[in-house]
């Protein structure tokens, strides 16, 4: 039992040394709860949880201590800079060279891309081109404002409101209900659908009875 | 007959496809979730009753035992039989001997009688007439008849044990009252299907005195009940005789409606499941199966206005029922069962009635108040859980079924916090004579219900005090002595918040000479004289408290008020409130104090972003995005002293190494300029965002940044930036279906963050219990090992569905009984054949529902094919994505929900034991949180103090079993905690360059490890602190055979590995179970 407590207090040094300062900086009354909670654990201990709330099982320890003796070391900790904790240090500073290294960065990629693109897109005229075709295109004149592709305004335009306009405008297509066969087909379709809920619902019935889950108590 | 249920015995032809012409869909969407709940209540009821050929089994054990006690030699009856019983009536025992006949009715009453026999309680009454002759004239005074009913009992008893047909006997009470024993006689061949099935004594004594001395308003029969020296009458011992001198005419009048009338059995079997599953209201002073079917044949008399008939289905039966218990006027006027033209009790009578007890139900007879248990507490609780029960009626999918039978409604569930009070050998009881006019322990019920109420004035919807006193082994010979050794339980159910955490309670004026006297003698030491803003003086009471423990308050008057009045010592007491408050504490300090400055800090921000001119397009709006900021967070980050623009405050001696960023989404004003490529789009994005952190950097601030996060620190926080481009999901939907349904946009992602965020913020403005409930349900999550499975927003949606759709209950007014019913919610939910629909704003209607359950019915489509695996396993649906594609696409699979029910069931019977029963052995209120290594394949125990927050590690993983495969020593490139000296101010820049933003070693861990292994194992980790990480090995079938190399691998090598990849953080990796070949 003593010994989950020198554990846990060893613990609390080790990290106090390893920060070089001796106080964590917890006022004292934190201090005692701490202290307390695991005397509480101390008095849970003995039981290897039935379910699942375990709680320390002195032997454990012993077990740890035999074994210790003969078991391998993970190689060079602190030198090795290909893993570990060495390795996402030197990642992480890598990765923040400062603002204007990154910014040159993206701008270099920016470049680059839209190099790549303007070539492509002149390959597919060429392409076009070489079909027979002239392709016509319009480039002076005033911002676009519009997509190119679907037509759409972009820019100013919100999402929202976009398709709330979408929406209003939707009641102007044909009634879902206008023609009979329709009507008939949607309710066939409903019909269709609550069918197969009411087989589903019939299944999980017979699941639930197989779970006993008709058994208020 | 029990297979045969009256309920809806056919499919509805309304389903039979192909449709007839007329029949709208609507109708038949109707008729087909009419016949789903009849199926599940006719299910329900064969569940509940027991079978025909059992029960004819049980009437014969019954009959024969009614033999053997009409078979009882005529023998003289003494005191000596039950000298305790009789001592603590406070009897002599020279007048009590009579010479014993044995009885000459026996009759079966009850369940047995009217047919509605409900598991588990399956006991069969068996009436005993006591004889006249066995009686003297006078015998109702001073608890003789008590006595001499207990006496024949007894001969009866001494018999019975020596039959060989009989098992066993033992003694308890009639409805927990001390003064009126009954026996319970167990065959001794047992009924397979009616395990412990035993046969009820209740002794009757029809006509065995005379009525006029037993009136209920104006007799004393208890000579030393008095007030002022003047004897008092005795209702309530008045009212115990005249019950057992009509038990038997109120039994045959109530069987004799109940026989022949199937459906109205099978409501009261289900109004006695409904009954049974609310604790508090099936109790002593409340409901029981015989006072249901009382009322049940009251409103089938034109009386009760007869609004039941024979014409009526079970479920018809039961609303009306149900509906009359919460809005019926009647209950004020009092119930007769007595037809209208055979009533014999005048108005006077009932008047009386009313006027001597809180509920009053006369009896075929007119002389017997059946409801004279009942208090007015427990009364509006039956209303008001009625009332519940026909909301849930009205809007729970099936009728309410699984919230109206299979939900238990148990105190710890229910109210808000609940109390332990043990008061065995406290000095007030024992100043109390156990029986009088009341029992003792009725009195101090109702004694500790009206100090609360007094204490917590409006602070409280509802006190519910409830002591069960009849101990569960009752020998005769002892009396009282054990009666009222388990501790009395009061559940409490706050009301509004703001009243419920009030700081002051305002007294009378001290003018009020009279009403200052009664506060102060209430209150004593407590109460002071005030004087208050406007300039009023009053008497009150001050609970000065920090914010973050408010919710202590209550706890402490009711400590306090408790305490004074029954000189209760402190470990007599347990208040339910903040036993859960330690997973959330920080130093001893809840770090929600400071959210406030959090929100400052980014109100600042926010408002410098929208200011800055010298980016090219402007920001239109700045919105949080980190739970931190809606509440959620189980530890909010606090001020970090090196965060500020200037350092002018004191620096501490050591800060931490790591500081959490928050994110924030920021949006800009429109442009056409956007490229249209996402590659780019995500780009542009970066190079804006390093801009925008550039001039604030000009500003002051401290801005570091990597090519993924720009993060900005400032007023004590560091904020990570983020840009919502509107383009960006249209984009997403152009490219195409297929592979974008997988992985969804930056954008569509921060658009389902935004919108959460902005619906949590609103929820917790409604609901102030609804944070804390989060932050531990989130931290039992993590500490179970589940963050890399369940996502923060996932488990919030969870619990904002509490709050939203609390039936059976009330929204949650307390983090402790919230969390019970998060475990329980997770662990009962049925997901695989419901969506969770979380609606904040009352945002849907009919057509949204319709949309989302088409959604919900084409994920589940697979089941067919694969029950085991169905995506999402769990559907969550919410007003911005009503497919479910937000938080629980990939994860949790099927499998790991079903883990994660597993560990919710077994928390919420620890949590529901802890609550009611308190700490017992090695059960702690810590065991909640402590979560067991043996159940994973293998260990990795990691370096707590090279983790980046050590102080949030709940408890230090214990060494697990099995075998020690690799250890490792701790890193000395990192450490979570730096020293600040006083250099630190000069230099404050490079001293910031130590910090790291956003930097946690164990999420880089795991993402090397899933990377270097990414099929072999599940790993499972605490993402908010914890030094061990759980590993479960997959099936080899999942790898498939590319992988086969990396199976090859014996376990002992791959562990190794594993502890390779994270060294310096790992600390030892342990073997418990080697993966299964194949």
């Amino acid at each position: 039992i003593v010994d989950v407590h020198i554990i846990y207090a060893a613990d609390v040094n080790q990290v106090a040394a390893e920060s070089g300062v001796m106080d964590i900086g917890e006022p004292e009354k934190a201090k005692k709860r701490k202290k307390n909670k695991t005397k509480k654990v101390k008095q849970s201990g003995e039981v290897n949880g039935i379910d699942m709330q375990v709680s320390v099982r002195e032997d454990n320890l012993e077990v740890h201590e035999v074994d210790t003796a003969n078991v391998d070391e993970i190689a060079s900790v602190d030198e090795d800079c290909s893993r570990g904790m060495k390795k996402w240090i030197l990642e992480y500073r890598q990765k923040r060279p400062g603002l204007k290294v990154l910014q040159q960065n993206i701008d270099v990629f920016i470049t680059a891309h839209e190099e790549q693109q303007e070539r492509e897109k002149k390959e597919r005229e060429a392409a076009a081109a070489e079909d027979g075709w002239t392709v016509v295109m319009h480039h002076k004149g005033r911002k676009k404002t519009t997509d190119a592709e679907t037509g759409t305004a972009v820019g100013s335009v919100s999402l929202a409101a976009m398709q709330e306009k979408m929406a209003q405008k939707k009641p102007k297509e044909v009634g879902r209900n206008f023609y009979r066969h329709q009507k008939r087909e949607a309710q066939m379709s409903e019909l269709a659908m609550l069918q197969s809920k009411f087989e589903q619902d019939k299944k999980r019935i017979q699941q639930l009875r197989a779970q006993r889950k008709f058994k208020p108590y | 007959n029990d297979g045969e249920v009256q309920l809806n015995p056919k499919p509805p032809k309304a389903l039979s496809l192909p449709s007839r012409r007329r029949q709208p869909t609507t109708e038949a969407a109707m008729v087909s979730a009419e016949y789903s709940i009849d199926l599940k209540l006719s299910e329900l009821l064969k569940q509940a009753r027991p079978s025909a050929t059992s029960l004819r089994a049980a009437g014969e054990a019954t009959d024969a035992v009614g033999e053997l006690i009409k078979s009882v030699p005529p023998q003289q009856a003494a005191a000596e039989a039950a000298s305790g019983f009789v001592r603590d009536l406070g009897l002599a025992a020279e007048k009590l001997a009579f010479s014993f006949r044995p009885p000459e009715v026996v009759r079966l009453a009850g369940s047995h009688a009217a047919g509605a026999v409900t598991r588990p309680d399956v006991a069969a009454d068996l009436l005993v007439r006591l004889p006249k002759e066995c009686f003297h004239e006078k015998d109702f005074l001073n608890h003789r008849y008590h006595a001499k009913r207990c006496l024949y009992l007894c001969v009866i008893e001494k018999s019975l044990r020596s039959s060989p047909l009989i098992r066993k006997v033992s003694w308890s009470t009639f409805q927990d009252e001390a003064r009126k024993p009954v026996l319970h006689v167990y065959p001794a061949t047992e009924i397979a299907e009616l395990p412990g099935f035993y046969v009820r004594i209740i002794p009757t004594a029809s006509s065995l005195f005379d009525l006029s001395k037993l009136n209920l308003s104006t007799r004393n029969n208890v000579r030393a009940y008095t007030k002022d020296g003047i004897n008092q009458p005795t209702p309530r011992y008045n009212n115990s005789i005249l019950e057992d001198m009509f038990l038997e005419e109120n039994a045959e009048y109530t069987g004799s409606t109940f026989a022949n009338w199937k459906t109205l059995q099978e409501a009261l079997v289900l109004l006695k499941v409904w009954a049974r599953q609310r604790t508090s209201i099936y109790s002593h002073d409340c409901l029981n199966g015989y006072l249901i079917s009382a009322i049940l044949v009251f409103l089938t008399l034109d009386s009760g206005g007869s609004i039941i008939n024979r014409s009526m289905t079970t479920r018809q039966i039961f609303r009306v029922a149900i509906n009359f218990f919460a809005t019926s006027k009647m209950w004020s006027k009092g119930l007769v069962i007595q037809p209208m033209k055979k009533r014999t009790i005048s108005k006077e009578g009932i008047a009386h009635l009313l006027k001597t007890f809180d509920v009053a139900i006369c009896d075929v007879s007119g002389h017997v108040n059946l409801a004279f248990r009942m208090t007015k507490s427990a009364f509006s609780e039956l209303q008001d859980e009625a009332a519940c029960t026909l909301n849930c009626l009205d809007k729970c999918r099936d009728g309410g079924f699984e919230e109206l039978f299979m939900t238990k409604v148990d105190f710890g569930a229910k109210f808000d916090s609940c109390l332990r009070i043990n008061l065995k050998g406290n000095s007030k009881v024992t100043a109390l004579s156990f029986c009088s006019d009341d029992e003792s322990w009725r009195v101090l019920e109702k004694d500790v219900q009206s100090l609360l109420q007094q204490g917590l004035t409006d602070r409280t919807k509802m006190i519910r005090v409830l002591w069960r006193s009849t101990p569960s082994e009752w020998n005769i010979m002892d009396g009282f002595s054990e009666f009222g050794s388990s501790p009395l339980i009061v559940g409490v159910m706050l009301s509004l918040l703001e009243k419920s955490y009030s700081l002051v309670d305002i007294g009378p004026n001290p003018e009020n000479r009279d009403e200052a006297i009664k506060f102060r003698k209430f209150w004593g030491e407590k109460a002071e004289l005030r004087r208050f803003k406007d300039g009023a003086i009053a008497e009150s009471t001050v609970w000065e408290t920090e914010t973050w423990e408010r919710h202590t308050i209550i706890k402490r008057i009711a400590d306090y008020v408790l305490s004074k009045h029954l000189l209760l010592r402190q470990e007599d007491l347990t208040h339910v409130v903040d036993q859960l408050d330690f997973c959330l504490l920080v130093g001893g300090q809840d770090p929600v104090s400071s959210s406030g400055a959090l929100l400052e800090a980014f109100d600042t921000l926010a408002k410098q972003l929208r200011l800055l001119d010298d980016v090219p397009l402007k920001i239109s709006t700045v919105q949080p995005l980190d739970s931190a900021f809606r509440h959620t967070s189980v530890f909010p980050p606090e001020p970090h002293p090196l965060a500020y623009e200037k350092s002018s405050q004191r620096l501490p001696n050591f800060a931490a190494t790591c500081v959490r960023s928050l994110e924030v989404m920021i949006q800009l004003e429109g442009s056409g300029n956007w490229p249209l490529d996402p590659v780019a789009m995500e780009k542009t994005k970066s190079a804006f965002l390093l801009r925008i952190g550039e001039s604030l950097e000009d500003r002051g601030m401290f801005v570091t940044a990597s090519e993924d996060e720009v993060n900005v620190l400032t007023s004590g926080y560091s904020f990570l930036l983020k840009i919502f481009h509107e383009r960006g999901l249209v984009v997403q939907k152009q490219a195409g279906d297929s592979n974008i349904q997988s992985a969804p946009s930056e954008d569509k992602e921060l658009f389902f963050r935004s919108q959460h965020s902005s619906m949590i913020n609103g929820l917790h403005g409604i609901y102030q219990a609804y944070g804390p409930v989060v932050r531990l349900a989130k931290r039992w999550i993590s500490a179970h090992l589940f963050s890399s499975f369940i996502s923060e927003e996932a488990v919030e949606l969870v619990a904002a569905y509490l709050f939203l759709r609390p039936f059976p209950f009330h929204a949650p007014s307390s983090r402790v009984t919230g969390f019970l019913r998060f475990l329980r919610l997770l662990s009962s939910f049925d997901w695989t054949f419901s969506p969770m629909i979380v609606d904040i704003n009352n945002d849907f209607n009919l057509k949204d529902e319709k949309e989302i359950n088409e959604n919900f019915m084409l994920s589940r489509r697979s089941y067919e094919q694969n029950p085991h695996d169905i995506e999402p396993a769990m559907f969550l649906a919410t007003s911005y994505d009503k497919s479910s594609e937000a938080w629980t696409k990939q994860s949790p699979s099927k499998s790991v929900l079903k883990r994660i029910a597993s560990y919710a069931k077994s928390s919420a019977e620890l949590l529901t034991n802890l609550i009611i029963h308190g700490q017992s052995g090695q059960y702690t209120w810590e065991c909640l949180y402590r979560t067991p290594l043996s159940n994973y394949d293998a260990v990795i125990l990691l370096h707590k103090e090279k983790l980046c927050r050590p102080h949030h590690v709940l408890f230090p993983a214990e060494i697990p079993n099995g075998k020690l495969v690799i250890q490792g020593k701790p890193s000395n490139d990192f450490h979570p905690y730096m020293p600040l000296s006083k250099s630190v101010v000069r230099s404050l820049h490079d001293t910031r360059d130590k910090l790291l933003v956003n930097f946690d070693p164990t999420a880089y861990f795991l993402r090397d490890l899933k990377c270097a292994f990414p099929v072999t194992f599940k790993l499972w980790h605490d993402s908010i602190g914890g030094d061990a990480i759980g590993l479960t090995w997959e099936s080899s079938k999942k790898r498939g055979r590319d992988e086969d190399d990396e199976a090859m691998l014996d376990p002992t090598s791959i562990l190794k590995e594993v502890g390779d990849v994270g060294k310096g953080l790992v600390r030892s990796v342990h073997l418990l179970k080697a993966p299964k070949l194949e």
